[in-house]
């Protein structure tokens, strides 16, 4: 068995373990509590807050546009970050390089913002 | 790198501007008062990015090699930005008519125009990519800009997912192709698959996920479905650009990968490209000769024009002449079938829908220059000399049949007949029979009128003196297929 | 210590494109073919990242080619979503075989 391979095996018995030791603690603890169930024990618990409706509700749509900007806007950070890394190989070069990537994500966040996107309703 | 980089790829540069300058102003100045010049804006902005070539370098290969200029890119430069222009000359009337977001429409197209202009630069997986994407993702927004018209979302949605699906294959297949070559450039990419050859499995897996996820991107069949309904769906106008465009790009890349990357196992794929060629032709006219909504049949026409211009990809062992082919081929095509879906502008149709061959009757009595370009636009389709139409496909026979496909080159003239059939019975639709009291209303708008006369002017023209265009392709050929 | 062999990781990376690839035939809810549809391309990037790192002849470009792939699929998704919506504001069924209008 190569190197790489055993030190998945190790994981996979901690994985097997846990799963048994849990498994065991709670059948042995099924079988000795005492069971009065009444509606107030059988109840969704959410951290003590009383559930509202149920947990295949919708949401507001109006959510996903904020939501698709973020996604769009966060991503083309990951550009920043190997620019950042090797700001002074890139010297002046990069940075206008840069320059004109950021106008263009401010020129689209501009035409966002004017057309609504950022008004909440 | 240095500034000579930069103005390298000044063309896409400025109309990347262009596509922003649209933007800023129509959410700056307000729709309805930006309306009328965004049109101009694009345009000149267009003509410029085709102007600034003299300022450009020469040539060469940019960027750390992720880019290229040659003539090759040069000759989808001046295709894409005539074909963006020519897009934005005939829309306008259709978007007031159907309240569609003006400087959303010339903006998504100009960046559709980029990304198609970034995959003729390319000379790296990573700058194709990009490109195809960037060149992708705004025409499926184009496909649903009509955002309250049921077809319009069926349109894109399917357009999307069968597109992304597609690009999920081929990228797939790029990371094969770096797995065989460790390198993204395309010229590694070749000298591995020559080292290599086919009897590696792993070039194999590369040249059928490549094959089929170009294949999608340019309406091969079988991989054509979203076609007709994304074609039908779609606001006219977008399915104006987005049959032609896209179309146009899909064979740059095609060019780009398969000759250039693949071009050691050439002999190997040709015969696969002939064969999707010849079922792509038929299947494309037995199902345009059943249709009776105009819009529908334009869309299996473009497919079995794909399967044309396949014919002429699958003769490349022929050298330049075929590379020639298939560029002058696009360039016809470009302007032909963006002509034929415009007249369809011209008609006050409800929503989306697309005329069906009763709407069109009469339309010779009712506006004789929109029926006149139709005809002539048609004529071009059918490719019946002295057209531009009839120049693209007798091109592609010589080097066809110089590849040794003579039964290829059979196959296209039984097809080219059987699609005279099609063509014409809308002709005869438009001349010959009387209108009907519930005829749609015609547009009288004169610069859609006009661009139409000149556009269908030209293709007469350069029917007769293909040179300027035909030269130019095929210097552009040179740098794909000299080997 | 050795290291995971390149094949396991092809192994994987295919895998996972053909969970993506009978997702987006199977399934009729186009979120879920959008979801299956992001599988595929994460193969890909294992693909790139495996061959980038394993490869000796393999330079970074492989690498840089992940960081593409994960922006023009953040736009894409984007993209694709609000069409989505946008079809579904018209019509409330996200299932791909009810949006059928078109024939022919």
């Amino acid at each position: 068995m190569p190197d790489y391979s055993l030190s998945y095996f190790y994981v996979f018995v901690f994985f097997g373990t846990g799963a048994v030791f849990v498994a065991a603690l709670l059948t042995a603890s099924g079988l000795v509590q005492p069971k009065k169930k009444t509606a107030e024990k059988l109840r969704t618990y959410e951290s003590g807050e009383e559930p509202v409706g149920s947990a295949w509700g919708r949401y507001p749509t109006h959510f996903y546009i904020f939501a698709l900007l973020f996604v769009v806007f966060d991503v083309e950070v990951i550009f920043l970050f190997p620019w950042a890394v090797l700001f002074r190989t890139f010297g002046w070069y990069g940075l206008v390089e840069m320059g004109i990537f950021i106008f263009i994500l401010v020129a689209g966040l501009f035409y966002a913002w004017r057309k609504g996107a950022l008004t909440w309703y | 790198m240095t500034i000579h980089d930069l103005l390298a790829v000044l063309p896409e540069a400025i109309v990347t501007l262009v596509a922003i300058v649209v933007l800023v102003i129509d959410a700056g100045v307000g729709e309805r008062r930006a309306r009328p010049w965004l049109p101009w804006v694009t345009i000149v902005g267009l003509a410029i990015a085709l102007a600034s070539q003299s300022w450009a370098p020469a040539g060469g290969t940019f960027f750390g090699g992720f880019v290229v200029v040659d003539d090759f890119s040069r000759f989808f430069r001046l295709l894409f930005i005539v074909l963006a222009a020519f897009t934005v000359l005939v829309a306008p009337p259709y978007l007031r008519r159907e309240e569609v977001s003006a400087g959303e429409f010339y903006a998504t197209v100009l960046f559709s125009t980029i990304g198609a202009m970034t995959i003729a630069l390319a000379t790296d997986l990573i700058t194709l990519f990009v490109g195809i994407e960037l060149m992708s993702i705004p025409v499926y927004v184009l496909a649903g800009l009509q955002r309250r018209d049921r077809y319009a979302n069926e349109a894109s949605l399917k357009y999307f997912l069968l597109g992304a699906f597609s690009t999920a294959i081929l990228l797939y297949g790029f990371a094969w192709l770096f797995g065989i070559s460790g390198s993204t450039d395309l010229a590694k990419i070749a000298a591995a698959v020559r080292t290599a050859g086919l009897g590696s499995p792993a070039v194999v897996v590369a040249l059928a996920l490549v094959t089929t996820g170009l294949g999608f991107k340019a309406a091969v069949v079988p991989f054509h479905q979203w076609t007709p309904d994304a074609y039908e769906g779609a606001p006219t106008p977008s399915t104006a650009f987005m049959s032609v465009a896209p179309k146009a790009a899909a064979f740059a890349a095609i060019l780009r990968v398969m000759a250039t990357a693949l071009g050691p196992i050439q002999l190997d794929w040709a015969l696969v490209f002939a064969i999707l060629a010849v079922i792509t032709m038929t299947t494309g006219n037995i199902v345009a000769l059943v249709q009776t909504n105009v819009k529908r049949m334009l869309a299996y026409s473009s497919i079995a024009h794909t399967g044309y211009i396949l014919a002429a990809v699958a003769a490349t062992a022929a050298g330049a002449s075929a590379g020639a082919a298939v560029l002058f081929y696009v360039f016809a095509y470009g302007i032909m079938n963006l002509g034929a879906f415009a007249c369809l502008e011209l008609l006050d149709l409800e929503g989306t829908r697309g005329a069906t061959l009763d709407e069109l009757n009469g339309l010779w009595s009712r506006h004789a220059a929109g029926a006149t370009a139709f005809t002539i636009f048609l004529v071009n389709l059918t490719g019946i000399p002295p057209t531009v139409g009839f120049l693209a496909k007798f091109l592609v026979f010589q080097p066809v049949i110089d590849a040794g496909f003579t039964w290829l080159a059979v196959a296209i003239a039984l097809n080219a007949a059987a699609a005279a059939f099609y063509y014409l019975r809308v002709v005869v639709h438009m001349f010959m029979y009387d209108a009907e009291a519930a005829a749609p209303k015609v547009e009288p708008a004169r610069v859609l009128s006009w661009s139409l006369g000149i556009a269908s002017i030209a293709t007469i023209v350069l029917g007769i003196l293909p040179d300027p265009i035909y030269s130019f392709a095929v210097r552009a050929a040179g740098p794909i297929l000299t080997k | 210590m050795t290291l995971v062999p390149l094949p396991a990781f092809i192994a994987v990376s295919a895998t996972l494109f053909f969970i993506g690839v009978a997702g987006v035939l199977v399934r009729r809810n186009a979120v879920v073919i959008l979801m299956s549809v992001e599988l595929m391309l994460n193969a890909t990037n294992l693909a790139f990242v495996a061959f980038s790192r394993r490869l000796a002849v393999a330079g970074e470009r492989g690498s840089v080619f992940v960081v593409f792939v994960f922006v023009v699929a953040a736009a894409e998704v984007a993209v694709g979503l609000a069409i989505i919506l946008a079809a579904y504001r018209n019509r409330p069924t996200v299932d791909v075989d009810q949006l059928d209008e078109m024939k022919g």
